[in-house]
């Protein structure tokens, strides 16, 4: 954890800054200093500016973390997708992206997020909604159980395939498929994901048990 | 001349700035729960109580000084003397 934390220096900064500032506060309430012009800076500090750049730099290193792949395994029903992105022996369309370096940790976002223009707040809403779900309806079941029940709310939209498979490119076209379903597939009337073209990104979770 | 002058605060206004220290602390927490554990639960709380608590706090301790500055600066002003007829 602590290679983590400080592999990344606006976490450490984050990190740092709270301490220093704890440390003023609690100078504050410990010795209960006069206040004068000097106590008044010190709170300044310790109340106001370090704990902003502590809510600042958190919040951006928050954001960052709600893509990684450990985040969205962090709910337990999360764990057979989360383990099979992690399998370097998996073949299924989620795995295979996740070995690709441009997804890497953060797959399961740079697959579900939204490329809209409001993309980031839209996903960050939905990511809200699952947490709602999760607390108020999944935490308590089983994996089983939660592969029966939870769906993809909507199905999974080509457009965010072709925000790196643009359907513009030789390889792609020169494929027999690609090039007699093309208009079909750059309107989502033919998903990607279908069992006749590239399959679920999750087969797993399409078996029935 | 005092080079430290001291501001002395009314008992309320010292619970007051007590109270925004120990607010500090624990929205403090909460941000540095959600970097150690990244799970949604500490994120979502350092990111909405956290950030409220904080807020708060600062607020008490800019309303409270400011306030005492704004005492302080029309006590040091010199009385305007009346014009002269």
């Amino acid at each position: 954890m602590v290679s983590w934390i400080f592999n990344n220096p606006l976490l450490a900064l984050a990190l740092a800054c709270a301490a220093v500032s704890a440390a003023l506060v609690l100078w504050y309430l410990l010795r209960r200093p006069q206040l004068t012009h000097a106590t008044k800076l010190v709170l300044l500090a310790g109340i106001g500016i370090l704990p902003l750049t502590t809510a600042t730099t958190g919040n951006v290193a928050g954001f960052e973390g709600t893509k990684a792949r450990r985040f969205c395994g962090s709910c337990h029903v999360m764990t057979p997708y989360r383990n099979d992105s992690e399998d370097p022996h998996s073949t299924t369309l989620a795995a295979r992206h996740a070995r690709n370096a441009l997804f890497g940790d953060e797959n399961c976002y740079a697959c579900h997020a939204d490329y809209g223009m409001y993309g980031t707040i839209v996903t960050k809403a939905g990511g809200l909604r699952h947490v709602y779900e999760y607390v108020l309806h999944y935490r308590n079941m089983s994996l089983d159980e939660a592969r029966e029940t939870i769906h993809i709310r909507h199905p999974f939209s080509n457009d965010t395939c072709m925000h790196c498979h643009s359907t513009e490119g030789p390889d792609w076209k020169a494929v027999r498929e690609h090039a007699s379903l093309i208009d079909r597939v750059r309107d989502g009337r033919v998903s990607c994901a279908s069992a006749g073209c590239h399959g679920p990104a999750h087969p797993f979770s399409k078996v029935k048990p | 001349m005092n080079d430290h002058p001291v501001t002395h605060l009314g008992r309320r206004e010292t619970i007051a700035l007590r109270v925004s220290a120990v607010l500090t602390l624990v929205g403090l927490a909460m941000m540095v729960w959600s970097i150690l554990v990244p799970t949604p639960l500490p994120v979502m709380l350092a990111m909405s109580v956290g950030q409220f608590l904080g807020t708060t706090a600062f607020a008490i301790y800019l309303f409270i000084v400011v306030r005492q500055l704004r005492r302080e600066w029309r006590r040091a002003r010199p009385d305007e003397e009346p014009e002269k007829p």
